[in-house]
Protein backbone atom coordinates (compact mmCIF):
# COMPACT_ATOMS: atom_id res chain seq x y z
CA UNK A 1 0.00 0.00 0.00
CA UNK A 2 1.39 3.46 -0.86
CA UNK A 3 2.30 5.49 2.19
CA UNK A 4 1.10 9.08 1.96
CA UNK A 5 3.51 11.87 1.13
CA UNK A 6 2.28 13.60 4.26
CA UNK A 7 4.17 11.14 6.44
CA UNK A 8 7.52 12.23 5.06
CA UNK A 9 6.64 15.82 5.79
CA UNK A 10 5.86 14.95 9.39
CA UNK A 11 2.13 15.72 9.30
CA UNK A 12 0.15 13.40 11.54
CA UNK A 13 -3.16 12.70 9.87
CA UNK A 14 -5.85 11.09 12.04
CA UNK A 15 -7.76 8.08 10.65
CA UNK A 16 -10.28 9.44 8.13
CA UNK A 17 -13.13 8.01 10.22
CA UNK A 18 -12.41 10.78 12.75
CA UNK A 19 -13.24 13.40 10.12
CA UNK A 20 -16.63 11.73 9.66
CA UNK A 21 -17.21 11.47 13.41
CA UNK A 22 -16.29 15.09 14.07
CA UNK A 23 -17.46 16.98 10.98
CA UNK A 24 -19.98 14.97 8.93
CA UNK A 25 -22.97 16.53 10.69
CA UNK A 26 -21.75 20.08 10.12
CA UNK A 27 -20.97 19.41 6.47
CA UNK A 28 -24.40 17.84 5.87
CA UNK A 29 -26.16 20.77 7.57
CA UNK A 30 -24.17 23.22 5.46
CA UNK A 31 -25.11 21.34 2.27
CA UNK A 32 -28.81 21.09 3.18
CA UNK A 33 -28.80 24.85 3.72
CA UNK A 34 -27.08 25.46 0.39
CA UNK A 35 -28.60 22.96 -2.07
CA UNK A 36 -31.69 21.59 -0.30
CA UNK A 37 -32.60 18.14 0.97
CA UNK A 38 -32.66 16.35 -2.37
CA UNK A 39 -29.18 17.29 -3.61
CA UNK A 40 -27.48 17.44 -0.21
CA UNK A 41 -26.91 13.68 0.00
CA UNK A 42 -25.09 13.47 -3.32
CA UNK A 43 -23.07 16.61 -2.59
CA UNK A 44 -22.10 15.15 0.78
CA UNK A 45 -20.83 11.96 -0.78
CA UNK A 46 -18.95 13.84 -3.51
CA UNK A 47 -17.39 16.04 -0.82
CA UNK A 48 -16.16 13.19 1.35
CA UNK A 49 -15.00 11.09 -1.63
CA UNK A 50 -12.92 14.03 -2.89
CA UNK A 51 -11.56 14.54 0.63
CA UNK A 52 -10.71 10.86 1.06
CA UNK A 53 -8.98 10.84 -2.32
CA UNK A 54 -6.81 13.86 -1.46
CA UNK A 55 -6.35 13.07 2.23
CA UNK A 56 -2.95 11.28 2.24
CA UNK A 57 -1.39 14.27 0.44
CA UNK A 58 -2.82 16.86 2.83
CA UNK A 59 -0.02 19.04 4.20
CA UNK A 60 -1.79 20.72 7.10
CA UNK A 61 -4.17 18.94 9.46
CA UNK A 62 -4.79 21.99 11.68
CA UNK A 63 -8.20 22.95 10.24
CA UNK A 64 -9.81 19.81 8.88
CA UNK A 65 -13.34 21.23 9.25
CA UNK A 66 -12.41 24.28 7.20
CA UNK A 67 -10.80 22.06 4.60
CA UNK A 68 -13.94 19.87 4.33
CA UNK A 69 -16.23 22.90 4.11
CA UNK A 70 -14.07 24.37 1.34
CA UNK A 71 -14.48 21.14 -0.65
CA UNK A 72 -18.22 21.16 0.14
CA UNK A 73 -18.46 24.72 -1.17
CA UNK A 74 -16.87 23.63 -4.46
CA UNK A 75 -19.33 20.74 -4.75
CA UNK A 76 -22.19 23.19 -4.22
CA UNK A 77 -20.87 25.26 -7.12
CA UNK A 78 -20.70 22.08 -9.26
CA UNK A 79 -24.28 21.19 -8.30
CA UNK A 80 -25.52 24.66 -9.20
CA UNK A 81 -23.79 24.51 -12.56
CA UNK A 82 -25.36 21.10 -13.23
CA UNK A 83 -28.80 22.39 -12.19
CA UNK A 84 -28.53 25.25 -14.68
CA UNK A 85 -27.96 22.78 -17.49
CA UNK A 86 -30.87 20.59 -16.37
CA UNK A 87 -34.40 21.38 -17.55
CA UNK A 88 -36.82 22.11 -14.71
CA UNK A 89 -38.60 18.93 -13.67
CA UNK A 90 -42.31 18.91 -13.04
CA UNK A 91 -41.94 18.04 -9.34
CA UNK A 92 -39.71 21.08 -8.92
CA UNK A 93 -42.60 23.14 -10.29
CA UNK A 94 -44.81 21.51 -7.67
CA UNK A 95 -42.26 22.53 -5.07
CA UNK A 96 -42.53 26.15 -6.08
CA UNK A 97 -46.32 26.06 -5.75
CA UNK A 98 -46.43 24.06 -2.51
CA UNK A 99 -43.90 26.20 -0.62
CA UNK A 100 -46.17 27.59 2.20
CA UNK A 101 -46.48 24.13 3.87
CA UNK A 102 -42.79 24.15 4.83
CA UNK A 103 -42.11 24.59 8.57
CA UNK A 104 -40.64 27.96 9.55
CA UNK A 105 -37.04 26.78 9.65
CA UNK A 106 -37.19 25.24 6.19
CA UNK A 107 -38.87 28.35 4.84
CA UNK A 108 -36.01 30.42 6.14
CA UNK A 109 -33.41 28.21 4.47
CA UNK A 110 -35.37 28.41 1.23
CA UNK A 111 -35.06 32.17 1.53
CA UNK A 112 -31.33 31.80 2.23
CA UNK A 113 -30.99 29.86 -1.01
CA UNK A 114 -32.49 32.85 -2.81
CA UNK A 115 -29.63 35.14 -1.68
CA UNK A 116 -26.68 36.01 -3.93
CA UNK A 117 -23.93 33.36 -3.76
CA UNK A 118 -21.51 35.09 -1.36
CA UNK A 119 -24.20 36.18 1.07
CA UNK A 120 -25.73 32.70 0.92
CA UNK A 121 -22.43 31.03 1.82
CA UNK A 122 -21.64 33.54 4.54
CA UNK A 123 -25.09 33.26 6.16
CA UNK A 124 -25.03 29.45 5.98
CA UNK A 125 -21.56 29.27 7.54
CA UNK A 126 -22.45 31.79 10.26
CA UNK A 127 -25.81 30.36 11.31
CA UNK A 128 -25.88 26.70 10.24
CA UNK A 129 -22.27 26.17 11.38
CA UNK A 130 -21.99 28.82 14.07
CA UNK A 131 -18.58 29.75 12.73
CA UNK A 132 -16.62 32.92 13.50
CA UNK A 133 -16.11 35.66 10.91
CA UNK A 134 -12.38 34.87 10.78
CA UNK A 135 -13.21 31.25 10.06
CA UNK A 136 -15.78 32.16 7.40
CA UNK A 137 -13.25 34.49 5.79
CA UNK A 138 -10.72 31.66 5.54
CA UNK A 139 -13.22 29.26 4.01
CA UNK A 140 -14.46 31.87 1.53
CA UNK A 141 -10.95 33.14 0.83
CA UNK A 142 -11.86 36.68 1.75
CA UNK A 143 -11.33 39.13 4.64
CA UNK A 144 -13.22 38.95 7.96
CA UNK A 145 -14.67 42.40 7.16
CA UNK A 146 -16.05 41.17 3.84
CA UNK A 147 -17.44 38.03 5.54
CA UNK A 148 -19.18 40.19 8.16
CA UNK A 149 -20.57 42.46 5.46
CA UNK A 150 -21.90 39.48 3.46
CA UNK A 151 -23.64 38.05 6.54
CA UNK A 152 -25.04 41.48 7.42
CA UNK A 153 -26.37 42.18 3.90
CA UNK A 154 -27.78 38.65 3.69
CA UNK A 155 -29.66 39.04 7.00
CA UNK A 156 -30.99 42.43 5.93
CA UNK A 157 -32.40 40.90 2.74
CA UNK A 158 -33.91 37.98 4.66
CA UNK A 159 -35.62 40.39 7.09
CA UNK A 160 -37.10 42.37 4.21
CA UNK A 161 -38.27 39.14 2.59
CA UNK A 162 -39.91 37.89 5.80
CA UNK A 163 -42.31 40.81 6.02
CA UNK B 1 -46.61 13.26 6.92
CA UNK B 2 -48.97 15.52 4.98
CA UNK B 3 -49.73 14.89 1.32
CA UNK B 4 -47.88 18.03 0.40
CA UNK B 5 -44.69 16.93 2.07
CA UNK B 6 -44.87 13.47 0.48
CA UNK B 7 -45.17 14.99 -2.98
CA UNK B 8 -42.29 17.33 -2.33
CA UNK B 9 -40.04 14.62 -0.95
CA UNK B 10 -38.50 17.05 1.52
CA UNK B 11 -37.59 14.60 4.28
CA UNK B 12 -34.12 15.70 5.41
CA UNK B 13 -31.36 13.20 4.61
CA UNK B 14 -30.41 11.13 7.69
CA UNK B 15 -26.74 11.29 8.61
CA UNK B 16 -26.28 7.51 9.09
CA UNK B 17 -27.80 6.80 5.65
CA UNK B 18 -25.68 9.46 3.99
CA UNK B 19 -22.52 8.12 5.65
CA UNK B 20 -23.38 4.53 4.68
CA UNK B 21 -23.79 5.66 1.06
CA UNK B 22 -20.42 7.41 1.19
CA UNK B 23 -18.76 4.28 2.63
CA UNK B 24 -20.17 2.12 -0.19
CA UNK B 25 -18.91 4.52 -2.82
CA UNK B 26 -15.49 4.80 -1.15
CA UNK B 27 -15.14 1.02 -1.20
CA UNK B 28 -16.33 0.79 -4.83
CA UNK B 29 -13.73 3.42 -5.82
CA UNK B 30 -10.96 1.49 -4.05
CA UNK B 31 -10.46 4.28 -1.51
CA UNK B 32 -11.26 2.24 1.58
CA UNK B 33 -7.70 1.16 2.28
CA UNK B 34 -8.26 0.06 5.87
CA UNK B 35 -11.64 -1.06 7.22
CA UNK B 36 -12.13 -1.62 10.92
CA UNK B 37 -14.74 -2.75 13.38
CA UNK B 38 -14.98 -3.37 17.11
CA UNK B 39 -16.37 -6.56 18.64
CA UNK B 40 -16.95 -7.96 22.11
CA UNK B 41 -15.14 -11.13 23.13
CA UNK B 42 -14.51 -13.18 26.30
CA UNK B 43 -11.13 -11.40 26.64
CA UNK B 44 -12.65 -7.92 26.28
CA UNK B 45 -13.37 -5.60 23.38
CA UNK B 46 -11.41 -6.31 20.21
CA UNK B 47 -10.50 -4.04 17.34
CA UNK B 48 -10.16 -5.71 13.93
CA UNK B 49 -8.66 -3.97 10.91
CA UNK B 50 -8.19 -5.21 7.35
CA UNK B 51 -6.90 -3.99 4.01
CA UNK B 52 -8.30 -5.37 0.77
CA UNK B 53 -5.58 -8.04 0.99
CA UNK B 54 -6.43 -9.25 4.49
CA UNK B 55 -6.27 -8.71 8.22
CA UNK B 56 -3.65 -6.17 9.40
CA UNK B 57 -4.45 -5.74 13.08
CA UNK B 58 -6.26 -7.38 15.97
CA UNK B 59 -5.97 -5.22 19.08
CA UNK B 60 -7.16 -6.42 22.47
CA UNK B 61 -5.50 -3.88 24.74
CA UNK B 62 -8.56 -1.61 24.69
CA UNK B 63 -6.56 1.27 23.19
CA UNK B 64 -8.37 1.27 19.87
CA UNK B 65 -7.59 4.90 19.04
CA UNK B 66 -3.86 4.29 19.48
CA UNK B 67 -3.99 1.29 17.17
CA UNK B 68 -5.88 3.24 14.49
CA UNK B 69 -3.50 6.20 14.76
CA UNK B 70 -0.55 3.85 14.38
CA UNK B 71 -2.13 2.24 11.27
CA UNK B 72 -2.78 5.72 9.85
CA UNK B 73 0.88 6.66 10.29
CA UNK B 74 2.34 3.32 9.20
CA UNK B 75 0.04 2.21 6.34
CA UNK B 76 -2.55 4.76 5.26
CA UNK B 77 -4.85 7.36 6.86
CA UNK B 78 -7.68 6.22 4.55
CA UNK B 79 -9.33 4.36 7.42
CA UNK B 80 -13.07 3.92 7.87
CA UNK B 81 -15.28 2.02 10.25
CA UNK B 82 -16.72 -0.57 7.87
CA UNK B 83 -17.78 -3.86 9.51
CA UNK B 84 -18.66 -5.49 6.17
CA UNK B 85 -15.09 -6.36 5.29
CA UNK B 86 -14.56 -8.07 8.66
CA UNK B 87 -17.59 -10.36 8.75
CA UNK B 88 -15.56 -13.51 8.00
CA UNK B 89 -12.92 -12.62 10.61
CA UNK B 90 -15.58 -12.02 13.24
CA UNK B 91 -17.22 -15.32 12.48
CA UNK B 92 -13.92 -17.21 12.87
CA UNK B 93 -13.08 -15.40 16.10
CA UNK B 94 -16.53 -16.13 17.52
CA UNK B 95 -16.07 -19.81 16.67
CA UNK B 96 -12.57 -19.75 18.17
CA UNK B 97 -13.82 -18.31 21.47
CA UNK B 98 -16.56 -20.95 21.55
CA UNK B 99 -13.84 -23.58 21.22
CA UNK B 100 -15.11 -24.76 17.85
CA UNK B 101 -12.19 -23.50 15.78
CA UNK B 102 -8.43 -23.91 16.20
CA UNK B 103 -7.00 -22.86 12.84
CA UNK B 104 -7.86 -19.59 11.17
CA UNK B 105 -8.33 -19.43 7.42
CA UNK B 106 -8.90 -15.69 6.86
CA UNK B 107 -6.11 -14.08 4.80
CA UNK B 108 -3.53 -11.87 6.53
CA UNK B 109 -1.97 -8.79 4.96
Amino acid sequence: MPAGDSRRRGVRLPPFQMLLDDHAEVVLRFLVARVGHVDAEDCFQETFLAALRAYPRLRDAANLRGWLLTIARNKVADAHRAAQRRPMLSDELDTAVAAPQEPADGELWDAVRGLPAKQRSAVALRFAEDRTYDDIARTMETTPEAARRNVHEGIKKLRRGQR
Amino acid sequence: MSANRAIRNTAPPRLPDVIAGFRRRAEADGLLEIAYTAMDSPIGPLLLAATEAGLVAVAFNGKHDDTLNELAARLSPRILEAPGRLVAVRRELDAYFEGKLHDFSVPLD
